[in-house]
């Protein structure tokens, strides 16, 4: 058990090669810390007997057990949803930044697990890259073949051009004709008013929304210490700053950017969690996971 | 403009070293590949533009400083609108030396500016330098000279007491040609009194620059005078000293009298541009004496020497009838009167040495030999004759009249005449202006005179009523009742004293100015105890003596009025005013240079400070 635990920290992974290794240790190291099974629910996989309790359903007693035992119990399966899942992975070159690990592996293998453990549990899951456009784009399935395509769109997903959010947004929304779960993994590097107009797009046509803002550290703390010249990684703009004297301005800023996100995004019914490149991917999962829960 | 050290603005082209600094350090510094910059430039785009504006500003005001520096290294001079380097000209100095120049250090920065001027002159110019007031005897002759010769004439000029003029220091001109164009140079004040006799006929071929030195506030005693010079004293006198303010500010101060144990001091105030009249009543027996005034930037005038004649008890023969005019000098009872008079019948008889005055009442002739003995009186000092005329003049009383006035017809006019005009600014007549004394005095019968001058009363009809010359008066008529009823006014009494003492005491003060020449035959004994030969001039203030008098010495007032010439009239003398503050002064702008660098540098300073 500890062996697959370790794989949920991100140094660890990245030292792999094979996305769908990673993406597999993620998952499996992440159910292997849970204590029940996560996939209860409506499912043609029988689960597990339980006594007939007034308010269930007589179609679901087993007359079969009740034959032999001559009490009455009904059937619980596994769950098999039709779930439709989105994943919208953002590679615009702002999320190249970060050290041993960019935003954008993080977020590739983040997706990656996603997808995982969407296909284990029989969900139809699609992926959306993007950067200023539409890149890539594969509807969603819960087919093994469709699975594997995901993981090879994940795989060879390179860092683009400038963020163009919204847009992409929008025109994802209007690609998406059946309703289902959202799950946008990006830095929200845009016009924070545009991107919550988008997002609510997606909400007016049912769509279930889960984002993950993916950040680093550094973006967060600015932790740089003398004058240097800053290139901006989308546009290659360059600039002469002193940390140090715009530092406190700076974070204050940053903060009230996430605030304003996490406001916003709650005010829209959008579930929002902000993943800094070096915490563990068990608590994207979990979020993953509760939101599935509240779902289903 | 121009550069004393032209080389060092070759360090110019070190500007760019700031900027390759710049260049190097922007260079040096780290990348840092960063997500976006985005929200940075849009939430800190105002304090993003003022740090840009800030690096460049720096960085100008780093080459700014570079270049002051070397710019100041070049020691940069404004190009003067007359003065350019290496000038080629044949100059004649006149470099003010009078003792206004004692203002401040007037002279001081006059011989500087001449010392500036100078060095703008190539070395092969040809120079002359005359002082204002001249040092050496007018008769001698200037002479050209090189740039070294004349910068030793320019430091060897001192101030003077001397009173002078441009035109009189001109007549010291070179009788040399001059090698190139002439150009003169004023170096002074510009007080009027230096263009005294000045005309533009002098400037006519020639341009004559004057390089103004700024004067300053003056108090001064510009005068010193009896305050009735005719009026007979008896015990008092009363000594007016004229105190001028010719400053921007009120002059508050102590004016004193010193003469011999007699010390008596007055606090004044004079207003701006103004003056007064401070009075002191002296006794009679003090004539000399030294006032003073108290604290002012040009002492030399604020000390005055005078000396006073004042009038004293005189000796009136009359000949002729004493009708009236005895009566008038001697009034039965008085106890103290300021003549004695005697009176004749025959002047023939008399020894005329005895007398100060004589009157010829209405003598109809005198003698030939009387005609010379009258003359001769005449010659002596405080003599007068005061002439009546009667009912008939021969020819030898014409004649002697002569001198004064020629005897015309009889008038007798159809009733009266009045007085028609009197000369109140005359002695005689200073005390009746204003007043109605004089008026409404009739004249039933005279003489027409006639004169070219001296003329100091008319009757109507523009007939001469008095004609005064030197020490000889003619009154048109006699005072008697048939010829006019003046003796029944109270005009007759003082009229008859003052025509009198004015006859008499036409010298009110025994005084000169610094740079007067002596007439005097006896020997006069200089403050400093030698003696001055004959035809010697005064050269400094105090009071000279002689056997039986004492001459006060003095500058001239004139020369501490600091009347400058002003723009309007040095344009119609065609003399061109230069303004040393913009010319000279302000002509080195190393210190504004460094002044500028010490800015920039503590501007730069500052803008590091700011974030």
């Amino acid at each position: 058990m500890k062996e697959h635990k370790r794989y949920l920290d991100p140094e660890v992974l990245a030292r792999l090669s094979r996305l769908d290794l990673k993406a597999r240790l993620i998952v499996e190291g992440f159910l292997s810390g849970l204590h029940a099974s996560p996939y209860k629910g409506f499912s043609q996989e029988f689960a597990d007997y339980r006594q007939y309790m007034p308010g269930d359903e007589p179609k679901r007693i087993d007359w079969k057990v009740f034959g032999r035992r001559d009490r009455l119990y009904v059937k619980e399966y596994q769950e098999e949803t039709n779930l439709r899942a989105y994943l919208l992975l953002d590679k615009s070159g702002s999320m190249q930044y970060g050290g041993t690990l960019n935003k954008l592996e993080y977020a590739k293998y983040l997706t990656a697990s996603l997808a995982y453990l969407l296909f284990k549990q029989k969900d139809s899951v699609g992926i959306a890259t993007f950067d200023t456009t539409i890149n890539e784009i594969i509807l969603p399935s819960s087919k093994r073949v469709n699975f594997m395509r995901i993981l090879e769109t994940i795989e060879n997903s390179r860092p683009g051009g400038e963020t163009s959010l919204s847009n992409v947004l929008s025109e994802l929304a209007q690609k998406m004709k059946r309703r289902g779960l959202v799950i946008l993994i990006s830095d929200l590097f845009d016009e924070p008013e545009r991107v919550i107009t988008s997002l609510r797009s997606f909400r007016c046509r049912k769509h279930e929304v889960l984002v993950f803002q993916i950040l680093d550290e550094d973006e967060y703390k600015f932790p740089f210490g003398e004058s240097a010249l800053f290139r901006d990684l989308e546009d290659d703009t360059e600039m002469v700053i002193n940390p140090k004297v715009i530092r406190e301005s700076y974070r204050k800023k940053f903060t009230e950017l996430l605030n304003y996100y996490r406001q916003r995004l709650l005010e829209s019914y959008v579930d929002h969690e902000i993943i800094f490149t070096n915490t563990s991917y068990d608590k994207a999962l979990s979020s993953y996971l509760q939101k599935r829960g509240r779902l289903f | 403009m121009t550069f004393l050290h032209p080389l060092y603005l070759i360090g110019l082209s070190l500007v760019v070293v700031p900027i390759i600094i710049h260049l190097w350090f922007q260079k040096r510094l780290k990348t840092v590949r960063f997500s976006t910059l985005k929200f940075l430039k849009k939430s800190e785009a105002k304090r993003f533009g003022w740090l840009k504006f800030r690096e460049i500003l720096i960085l100008v005001l780093r080459c700014l400083f570079v270049a002051l520096i070397f710019l100041s290294l070049a020691r940069p001079q404004l190009k003067s609108r007359l003065f350019t380097a290496n000038r080629l000209a044949s100059v004649c100095f006149i470099v003010d030396n009078s003792y206004s120049m004692a203002y401040g250090n007037n002279l001081q920065l006059a011989k500087e500016m001449a010392q500036k001027v100078l060095a703008f002159y190539s070395t092969n110019a040809e120079f002359c330098v005359l002082p204002l007031c001249a040092m050496a005897e007018r008769g001698e002759k200037a002479f050209w000279t090189t740039k070294n010769s004349a910068s030793e004439l320019i430091k060897n000029i001192k101030l003077s007491y001397q009173r002078s003029s441009i035109r009189e220091a001109l007549v010291q001109f070179p009788d040399e040609k001059p090698a190139y164009s002439t150009e003169y140079l004023y170096i002074g004040d510009g007080q009027e009194i230096n263009f005294k006799d000045f005309a533009t006929e002098h400037t006519e071929n020639v341009s004559i620059y004057w390089l103004k030195i700024p004067t300053g506030g003056n108090v001064s005693i510009t005068n010193v005078s009896l305050k009735d010079p005719i009026a007979l004293p008896f015990d008092n006198y009363e000594l007016h000293v004229t105190v001028s303010n010719f400053s921007q500010h009120i002059w508050n101060g102590i004016v004193n009298l010193r003469a011999q144990d007699y010390y008596v001091e007055k606090a004044c105030e004079v207003q701006p541009n103004k003056y007064i009249n401070v009075a002191f009543e002296l006794p009679i027996s003090i004539h000399r004496g030294i006032v003073e005034v108290h604290d002012d930037s040009l002492p030399i005038d604020n000390v005055y020497f005078f000396s006073k004649i004042v009038p004293r008890k005189l000796n009136v023969l009359i000949v002729g009838s004493d009708e009236f005019l005895r009566v008038g000098l001697n009034p039965p009872g008085a106890l103290r009167v300021p003549f004695h008079v005697e009176t004749v019948d025959n002047i023939s008889t008399v020894d005329l040495r005895k007398y100060n005055v004589v009157l010829l009442n209405g003598l109809t002739d005198i003698s030939v030999n009387d005609n010379m003995r009258l003359t001769h009186f005449l010659n002596r000092e405080v003599t007068g004759i005061l002439c009546f005329l009667g009912p008939q003049v021969g020819d030898n009383l014409k004649y002697f009249i002569k001198q004064c006035c020629t005897i015309e017809t009889q008038i007798l006019p159809k009733g009266y005449v009045t007085l028609d005009w009197v000369d109140y600014e005359h002695p005689v007549f200073t005390v009746f202006r204003g007043s109605t004394t004089l008026k409404n005095i009739k004249f039933y019968h005279f003489y027409n005179l006639t004169a070219d001058t001296g003329i100091i009363a008319t009757l109507s009809g523009n007939y001469p009523l008095i004609v005064n010359s030197t020490n000889l008066t003619v009154i048109a008529t006699q005072f008697t009742p048939r010829t006019t009823d003046i003796m029944y006014k109270a005009a007759f009494v003082p009229l008859l004293y003052r025509l009198i003492s004015s006859l008499v005491y036409r010298i009110h003060d025994r005084e000169a100015y610094i740079g007067m020449r002596t007439q005097m035959p006896t020997r006069i004994k200089a403050p400093t105890g030698e003696y001055l030969d004959p035809q010697r001039m005064f050269l400094i203030p105090g009071f000279y003596t002689t056997d039986n008098e004492t001459i006060g010495v003095n500058v001239d007032p004139h020369e501490g009025n600091l009347n400058v010439l002003g723009n309007e009239r040095a344009k119609i003398l065609q003399i061109h005013p230069i303004d040393i503050e913009k010319n000279f002064r302000g002509g080195d702008v190393t210190n504004t240079l460094l002044s500028l660098a010490l800015f920039v540098i503590l501007l730069e300073l500052l803008l590091l400070l700011l974030h």
